[in-house]
Formats: structure tokens, sequence, C-alpha cells
């Protein structure tokens, strides 16, 4: 963890990138979409006003922490039917989902809760940090050879949920890697650790039917 | 083309033109939506194109890293009652999909900021139209909805669904809405086997959050219909009773009980004096059991509360709070185990090429006392 400490800093320099908002090609469609999705104007106001509540009840903390996503909210007991949006945030200290609830129509945030090593969406700047982090490493390169340059990297987060996993609390990326014809590489496999920034390459697995492993771990 | 062939090809013409000489798909025509009919409503008569007999009206919602799901569904039994609400939502919460050697273990609907995929020409065949970009509607005949001899009514159906890009897997989101009353919520997994764990088993488990507010939030009772039987004697019977003991609580679909939820209205009585009611029935070939504490039980039921909405913290928001008279939340876990087989694909040099066909689960909603004789009977 001490080593990935600088890495947290610069982190926090980054640009809170957002999942990219959804957008219709005319003022028609996007009058329809907001039906769906926030606008784009929402979602940076949501997120600001996010962020401001984080800060204010003392769960910021240090290290990263990325805005994920802002997505349309309905609060059943609600008398009034405002405009409700959820942000979901990840913060690497401790592992943290913030998901604050955030009605645009009064402007205010009326909840924040903070929840401990749940799973939470990557973030399209954490994909970016992974997947440069990936193919700068020489062993993933020469294993993706002559796919290099062709491929499209796709990432999935992948959960320890076990206490004495070493990855457990860490936000570890798997990179899937897709050739132009459709299909995917079997190898390599690749995992990066973003909160250690670490690249890991797992062994190639026996590529047979029905090998069942007998000895099993959490 | 010669004028032999010419002749011989209008003769095949007017054979299929005959009743009954081939097998064609029938599209169903979907009801005019009124004119000012927010866009994420849908509703739909059946008969389809008929005179209406029984109505849905349905509202949905899509969003990154959640898929498709329903914001409101309200059926009607005749065109001259109102709607009566069914749903105020339900959803996929999360799909998981751990691996056989303990890793890897992935929430394919937070496992990135996953999208659906936009409707392409496949999807819609030959009667389906778009909702919108990412959502399919179609109605279609079901086969039959009832037979007796010689009489006999055909069945009918509106789905609605999208399909989710979670990177090597697609995830195809239905639910359909059924002229009897009936919604039918289906999860379909597809496409790519990990790459690099292409012949490794695992379950994929369709996490649902089913907020029922059957006739509105309030008088809502969950129960839990067990069926009573032992191999020490010819008697049978059946139990009914309130979920939990009337407080949140878990349970364990259990397949000698063929357990499964009813979900009554109190308050609201149909025309025999009986409570409406709607039952969950599972559809399931198994019950996964893993590491993770929200897999050890199949049905949760808890108080709605805004901010309660993660699959796996379930757990954590049963404690001991009273179900009766308050609003109820259902989550159910429905599950498909993948054992990989040839169909799945093969590597060609370092690529696996190859879909894995599309595997179903999920679970049906069935009115119970909803109706106060047989739906759609003469
Ligand atoms: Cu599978």
């Amino acid at each position: 963890m001490y080593r990935s400490h600088f890495f947290s800093i610069l982190l926090t320099f980054l640009v809170l990138a957002p999942s990219a908002v959804v957008r219709g090609q005319t003022p028609e469609e996007d009058a329809r979409e907001a039906f769906f999705t926030p606008t784009a104007a929402e979602t940076s106001r949501a997120f600001a006003m996010a962020e401001q509540a984080i800060q204010e009840r003392g769960l910021r903390a240090t290290g990263p922490l990325y805005n994920i996503s802002a997505e349309l909210h309905r609060d059943k007991n609600a008398v009034t039917r405002n405009r409700l949006v959820l942000v979901t945030s990840y913060r690497y200290s401790g592992d943290v989902a913030i998901l604050s609830y955030v009605d645009l129509t009064k402007g205010v945030v009326t909840r924040v809760d903070a929840i401990s090593h749940t799973n939470v969406h990557l973030s399209e700047a954490e994909y970016l940090l992974a997947k440069e982090k990936a193919l700068t490493t020489p062993k993933v390169r020469q294993q993706i050879g002559e796919y290099l340059g062709q491929i499209q990297v796709e990432a999935m987060v992948s959960h320890a949920a076990y206490e004495k996993d070493p990855l457990f609390g860490h936000r570890v990326v798997r990179l899937l890697f897709k050739v132009p014809s459709g299909g995917y590489l079997a190898q390599p496999i690749v995992f990066v650790d973003l909160t250690a920034n670490q690249v890991l390459i797992d062994p190639e697995p026996n590529h047979s039917h029905a090998a069942v492993p007998s000895a099993q771990k959490h | 083309m010669t004028f032999k062939s010419y002749w011989f090809s209008l003769l095949l013409v007017l054979v299929a033109a005959l009743p009954g000489a081939a097998q064609t798909t029938t599209c169903l025509p979907a009801t005019t939506q009124p004119a000012d009919a927010p866009p994420d409503q849908v509703v739909q008569d059946f008969p389809a194109g008929g005179k209406a007999e029984t109505g849905w009206k349905i509202t949905y919602g899509r969003a990154v890293g959640k898929g498709l799901y329903i914001t409101g569904a309200y059926f009607r039994r005749t065109p001259s009652e109102p709607y009566t609400q069914v749903l105020y939502d339900a959803r996929l919460a999360d799909i998981f999909a751990p691996y056989d050697p303990g890793t890897p273990r992935y929430y394919d609907l937070t496992g990135f900021n996953f999208r659906l995929v936009p409707v392409s020409s496949v999807d819609l065949g030959s009667c389906g139209s778009k909702l919108d970009r990412y959502v399919v509607k179609e109605i279609r005949d079901r086969e039959m909805l009832w037979k007796d001899d010689k009489q006999g009514r055909r069945a009918q159906e509106m789905t609605i669904w999208g399909t989710l890009d979670a990177s090597n897997y697609n995830y195809i989101m239905r639910y359909g809405f059924q002229d009897d009353g009936t919604i039918t919520f289906r999860l379909g997994a597809t496409a790519y086997n990990l790459p690099g764990h292409e012949l490794v088993a695992h379950t994929h488990d369709g996490l649902w959050k089913i907020d029922m507010d059957l006739g509105g939030a309030k008088n809502n009772l969950v129960q839990v219909a067990r069926h009573l039987q032992s191999k020490d004697s010819f008697e049978a019977s059946y139990v009914i009773s309130p979920f939990g003991d009337g407080y949140e609580d878990y349970l364990d679909w259990l397949p000698e009980e063929y357990t499964e939820l009813h979900v009554i209205n109190t308050s609201i009585v149909n025309a025999n004096g009986n409570p409406i009611g709607y039952d969950l029935k599972p559809m399931r070939s198994g019950s996964p059991r893993h590491f993770e504490a929200f897999s050890h039980h199949d049905f949760w039921a808890t108080v709605y509360k805004e901010n309660e909405i993660i699959y796996d913290q379930v757990p954590t928001y049963v404690n001991g709070e009273s179900l009766s008279g308050n609003d109820s939340v259902i989550w159910y876990q429905s599950s498909v185990y993948h054992i990989p087989h040839d169909e799945d694909g093969r590597y060609v040099n370092n690529v696996w090429q190859g879909v894995a066909l599309v595997m179903w689960t999920g679970f049906d909603l069935r009115p119970r006392n909803f109706f106060s004789k047989t739906p759609l009977y003469p």
C-alpha cells in the first residue's frame, strides 16, 4: 500500500470523469432521453452537489475519489415528484462506495450512504488508466503479439469477496482483448490492481473440459 | 427464369397463400398509443387487434450499468374498469457470475459501465418494433392459453426486452406482459465464454428486486405457500403463512415443497370476496449457494426503503422490521449453471471462436383471485 501512495496522490489530480452520458441526435430525442437519463447539465450539477456533500459529511478522506454514475432515482414516499438523481462515487481509501441522493428540484442532497466492499462500476477514467498500465507492460505486449494495435480492450471489475484474499479491498480490473474478427484472446489473462498500481498476469489455465480442480480456493 | 419455372413459382405462391398450407409467422398488431403518452409508457390491449378484453399499461426505465427495468405495471381485467397497479418497480439488481475454482467472481451489472446494445434488425425479427434505440417490443402469439377438447384459445403477450453488453457476455433482459395478467421475467445469458476461462464452469445468478404494489403500496401482505407431502403417507396438503411470520426474513426454495410466494392486498377483494393476489412462481434448475451471504437463501423480504437497492447488501437490510402494514420488497435469486461444452465455441490459435447459446432463468408473477372467474373464457 505504501508504494501506491504516490500513485493515489496522482490520481486525485485527475479529472473526475463520469461515465459518458447517452445523448440523442436531435432536441426531440434529447427531450425523450431525459425521461431515462439525467441530462449532461443535470449530471454535472449532481456530481458537484455530491462532491460537496461528501466533503461536508467528512467522507472524503485522502486518495482518489471517482464519480462513477448519475442515474434517475425515485422515492416512493416522496410527496412531490421532484427530479431525483442518485450519484455513485467510489473512494479508494477503504474501498468505499458512496451513494448520494440528490434532489435537483430542491437543490439539496438528502442523503449520503457510505458502503464498504460492495460492487461499484469502473469509471471511464479508471478504465483508461488500467488499459494504459497494461499495454505498457512488456509481457502483456509480448503475449498480445500480432494483435497489438488491432485489439479492443474491455474491462470488468474483479471483486475479491474473501477477507484473506490479498486483493480484498483493492480496485482490481480484469482486461479482455477483443480481436477484429469478434473473438477474444484466450491469453494473456491480465488483471490491473489500481489500488496497488500493479499488473498481474495469470498463468495459462488448462484448456480441457471437466478438469475440476481438487483443491479449490476461496 | 424459364417459362416452366415461372409457372412453378407462381403455383408455390398460390399454395402458400392457402389457409394452413404453410407455417408463417403472424405478427400481431400493437395497440395505438395515446397521443399524450410519455415516452417511457406502453399500453397494450388483448386480444391484439381485436375487441379489447384485458389490457396492460406499463412504464420502463433503462440506465448505464442497470440495463432494462420496469418502473410501473398496471393491469385491467375489462376495458371498462380502471387499471389496477401490480408493480411499482422490478429489475435485476445485479447479475453474479462466480467461477467454480473460486475466482474470478464477477458482478455483471456493476462490473463496468455496461450499456444496452442498440437494437439491430436481427433483434426485431419479422414482428418486433423499436420502443426506443435500445428496447424492442413484440406482440406475439404464445400458443395455447387453454384447451378443452375441440375448444381453445390462443394466448398472447407483449414482451419488451433489451440486451446488456457485459463485455464478453451479453444478457438479454426480457419482460413479458400476458393477456391473462401474468408477467414473465427472464434473464438470458449468451455470447462469449470468459476469455482464458472458456472451459471453466460457473453460474449466472439473476438477482432480482421486485417491488410489488398490488392495488397500491398499502395493505400488501407477502405470504409463503408450501406443499406438504411425505413418502410415508398417501395424504398431502398445503399451508400458506405470512413470510417470516410477518417480519423481514429470508426463505429457501425447496423443490419438495414447491415453494412460492403469494402477495395479496388484504383490503381489495374480487367479486367472490377473495383478496386479490399474485403468485411469484420460480423457474429454476437449481439453487446457487456461494461464499457470499446474499446467495445463502433464495428469497428475502424487506420493508421498502429508498436507499435499500444493492443486492449484496440484502442480508444487512433484514433487521427485524415488521412487514405487516408496511410496504414490502421481495428479493429473489434465479440461476443457471453453465458447464461449458463444445457448442459454446472452440479455440482457433489463441482466439475463442463461437458463442454460448442463450440460457434462460427467471420467474413468473401470476394472478391469484385477481379475476373472479376464468379469464378469457366464454
Ligand atoms: Cu456462462
